[in-house]
């Protein structure tokens, strides 16, 4: 090629890439909130790919309309891969939280019904359900799960965390270099951007707007996974009732905490955690975190401090502007 | 062959064109939000000024542009999240109402890859 030419080829090339911005971004809604794919370097086959496992996750744990409502409704079934992997999961985190994070809330969560009848159950009717909410009603044996006692299974604490999980084993499969993965604000970065930096994440301000966040951190390859008591709630006589039901009680948990993010670096435990801790409150919280390893917190405290663990304290950048006490803890 | 000025010229005119495209995005973060985008289910419903006062509908939703800002006045929705997320003028800010599937977002992003929560 003569040097002209080759010249006006390179010149043409800059013009492609920076026309381009090589990425694939998509959202959907899916699993009761919106999903957001984003992908470096395009790969539209991937995203489709990775759209339709979110629509066969939430068809099969769905306790609304999935599989789960029909195990639910019938005592009992067959279990597909993902209830499978998840009931078997949930189980070991279940115990390994003392209970504080639970499946087996179904009855319970349905009886409370928030986002959708918001009204606040009976005292009967809630003992009732809550006699049946045990795990020791529920039996696994070649592929099959046994409901007893009216027991109901529901997955909703722990399906995104799930679902990124499996997200995340499809991108390592496919060798991609940078993603952000988003399902209803349960987060997950993968490798790096294309300038070869890592990914900017925020914590929303559990106290504002979706719009609001308390602070950010540089991350990668990390879910960032938050419960709190901002996400679905209905109030009534001035009092909150959010989602996050209390596995001792059934009710919503009275927590001293307002948000828990969870960082780690496995989807399905990052979100039974951010539950069960929140439930737990801040010092047992920080007592879980420092007997189990693998993670990392933010918790946000009612009494407007912002507690972060040693692990992720170096990387996280406060938000002055939000009027938060940060402080860090420490092993 | 031999190089002419002239060609000298075509050549750094594409390049500087190359790095105004791939810049523009850059330069746009810093401003105010400009415009805001109305989706429906994916769907573009329509682009607005943010300073030209309006009402548009979308699904349950009822959007009202007024004084550089945008809020969803009402909606049929049960959880009236939309509602609740209040008046949004900020790059990259945004409503979103999830019964509906309506997304109300300003141009330009926040500055982050994601929010968590």
């Amino acid at each position: 090629m003569k040097t002209k030419n080759f010249l006006l080829f390179l010149a043409l090339l800059c013009v492609l890439c920076a026309c381009g911005e090589n990425k694939s971004l998509r959202s959907i809604y899916v699993m009761d909130s919106v999903a957001t794919l984003q992908i470096y370097p395009q790969n539209e086959e991937l995203v489709d790919e990775m759209c339709g496992k979110l629509y066969e996750i939430d068809r099969e744990l769905s306790a609304y309309d999935g599989d789960i409502k029909n195990i639910n409704d019938s005592s009992g079934g067959e279990l597909k891969v993902h209830s499978g992997h998840l009931l078997n999961g949930s189980l070991v985190l279940s115990e390994k939280t003392g209970g504080a994070f639970s499946p087996v809330l179904g009855t319970v969560i349905e009886l409370w019904g928030i986002g959708e009848k918001n009204a606040v159950p009976k005292q009967d009717e809630l003992a009732r359900a809550m006699s049946t909410s045990k795990l020791e009603n529920v039996e696994i044996a070649d592929g099959c799960v046994s409901l007893k006692n009216g027991v109901r299974l529901n997955f909703g604490a722990v399906a995104k965390g799930y679902a990124s999980e499996v997200l995340r084993e499809m991108l390592v499969k496919n060798g991609v270099s940078g993603a952000v993965i988003s399902l209803g604000g349960n987060v997950y970065v993968h490798g790096r951007k294309p300038d070869g930096s890592g990914w900017n994440v925020a914590l929303r301000d559990p106290q504002g707007s979706p719009n609001d966040w308390f602070g950010s951190m540089h991350l990668t390859d990390r879910f960032v996974i938050s419960s709190g008591d901002y996400e679905r709630y209905f109030e009534k006589d001035g009092k909150r009732f959010h989602h996050i039901i209390d596995p001792e009680t059934g009710s919503p948990a009275e927590s001293d905490l307002t948000s828990v993010t969870v960082i780690c670096e496995d989807g399905l435990l990052g979100d039974a955690y951010s539950t069960a801790l929140y439930v737990m409150g801040r010092d047992a919280a920080l007592s879980f975190w420092r007997k189990e390893h693998g993670f990392e917190l933010v918790l946000v405290g009612r009494d407007g401090r912002v507690t972060l663990t040693e692990g992720i304290a170096g990387s996280f950048i406060p938000n002055e502007s939000r009027g938060y006490i940060y402080e860090v803890e420490n092993r | 062959m031999k190089l002419k000025t002239g060609d000298f010229f075509v050549v750094a005119c594409v390049i500087l064109l190359a790095a105004i495209i791939w810049a523009a995005p850059f330069l746009r973060n810093g401003e105010r939000g400009a415009s805001v985008t109305v989706e429906c289910d994916g769907a573009l419903v329509g682009t607005y000024l943010l300073d030209e006062d309006t009402e548009v509908d979308a699904a349950g939703c009822r959007i009202k542009i007024e004084g550089g800002k945008a809020y969803v006045a009402d909606s049929d929705c049960p959880d009236k999240v939309c509602i609740k997320t209040g008046e949004i003028s900020q790059r990259g800010e945004a409503i979103i109402c999830i019964p509906n599937r309506v997304n109300i977002k300003i141009s330009g992003d926040m500055g982050f890859d994601a929010i968590v929560g």
